[in-house]
């Protein structure tokens, strides 16, 4: 089973887009779009390649930890921001 | 006395190429190959989207063709902007100083933007920083910031809407649903004014650029003089342009900058031999 969802979240500053692909309650690849602002700015597709493979409930956590543990720095946005916008494309995906 | 080199160098017909030229002085600022840069520059048509946004999801792409506005991607964060000649440009970029390493967030954002409102100031308004990166006069915006330390040096680049055409700025970005319905967030973003309208008066390049000129010289505290790119920069933008932003896998498809190997290599390759 493959599933997509698109989920977006208005942070302070920026809006963030999650787009998911789930097989068979894992998370297949994730991109996350938006205008805010993150830092090195590379560490974004970093963190979107450590997401693969991730179990669909523990994703959204496993985000906000790799904003730590990779040093990614914000600017007007959380990272449980980020963390919702994927929960919540993870639940989309999961509907079909 | 510091000094701050000004550079009017733009290639208004084609926006890639403008690009380029401002990911190349970038670099080579933070490679330490050329000094202190104010760099002014305009597009006649396009969209310039942010490192981290898909294009079709931010621009009605068949008008943009349908109007010849180019799509293209830059370096840095943030939201799109659509330029046309009423829109003027400035980026800086500047070597790491002991507070830029300390705190670089806080002094792109906090600090380095303070040189566009001098300018603004200096041409009679009272703006305000809004939004981390918006700077407004009264509720509306007139110029978007965005700033990168990825080559651990500071960056800042931002647009000032002078006389840009509005009409066409709104038929050609889309704007996200969520954020028109959001009403915790100041929507400073969507009202946006032009800064003719602001002073009721036309408004000159010439006058846009010696306030900027004058706002970053009283910010660094920095003697401003007038160069010519170097041929170092002119190269550098030259390989960037071939290999990366004149590509859709850089405009339009999101592709890392990693990617772009042979840009890398080549640019790795002139940092050396101009060292």
């Amino acid at each position: 089973m493959l599933g997509r969802g698109v989920f977006e979240v208005k942070a302070r500053k920026g809006l963030i887009r999650v787009e998911a692909v789930v097989r068979e309650g894992r998370v297949e690849s994730v991109s996350i779009r938006g205008d805010f602002f993150l830092y090195p700015e590379d560490s974004l597709w970093m963190v979107e390649e450590k997401l693969r493979g991730v179990g669909v409930e523990e994703a959204p956590r496993r985000l906000e930890q790799l904003i730590g543990e990779l040093g990614v720095r914000l600017v007007g946005a959380e990272p449980r921001d980020f963390a919702e916008a994927l929960r919540g494309a993870l639940r989309r995906a999961e509907e079909g | 006395m510091r000094r701050l080199r000004v550079l009017l160098y733009e290639a208004p017909e084609n926006p890639y190429m403008n690009l380029a030229f401002e990911e190349a002085f970038a670099r080579l600022r933070a490679a330490g190959i050329i000094p202190d840069t104010l760099r002014i520059w305009r597009n006649r048509r396009a969209v310039i989207i942010g490192y981290f946004q898909r294009a079709e999801e931010e621009v009605h792409l068949d008008e943009a063709r349908r109007l010849g506005v180019a799509v293209a991607r830059r370096f840095t964060g943030g939201g799109a902007v659509y330029h046309d000649l009423g829109n003027i440009n400035y980026a800086i970029a500047l070597g790491p100083s002991p507070e830029s390493t300390r705190d670089p967030i806080g002094y792109l954002y906090n600090y380095l933007v303070r040189g566009a409102l001098n300018a603004l100031r200096i041409l009679g308004l009272n703006p305000h920083l809004e939004n981390i990166n918006d700077i407004a006069v009264g509720d509306h915006k007139v110029s978007g910031v965005a700033a990168s330390y990825r080559w651990n040096a500071p960056f800042l680049h931002g647009a000032l809407l002078v006389s840009t055409d509005l009409k066409v700025l709104s038929s050609i970005l889309k704007v996200s649903k969520k954020k028109l319905e959001d009403k915790r967030v100041s929507s400073v973003k969507y009202r946006v004014t032009l800064i003719k309208e602001l002073l009721g008066r036309p408004v000159s390049y010439s006058e846009v650029v010696e306030a900027l000129v004058r706002g970053y010289g009283e910010l660094l505290g920095a003697e401003a003089y007038y160069d010519l790119p170097w041929p170092e920069e002119l190269e550098a933008a030259r390989i960037l342009y071939e290999h990366k932003y004149r590509l859709e896998e850089w405009n339009l498809r999101r592709t890392p900058a990693y990617r772009f190997r042979e840009a890398e290599r080549l640019f790795s390759e002139l940092v050396a031999g101009a060292r």
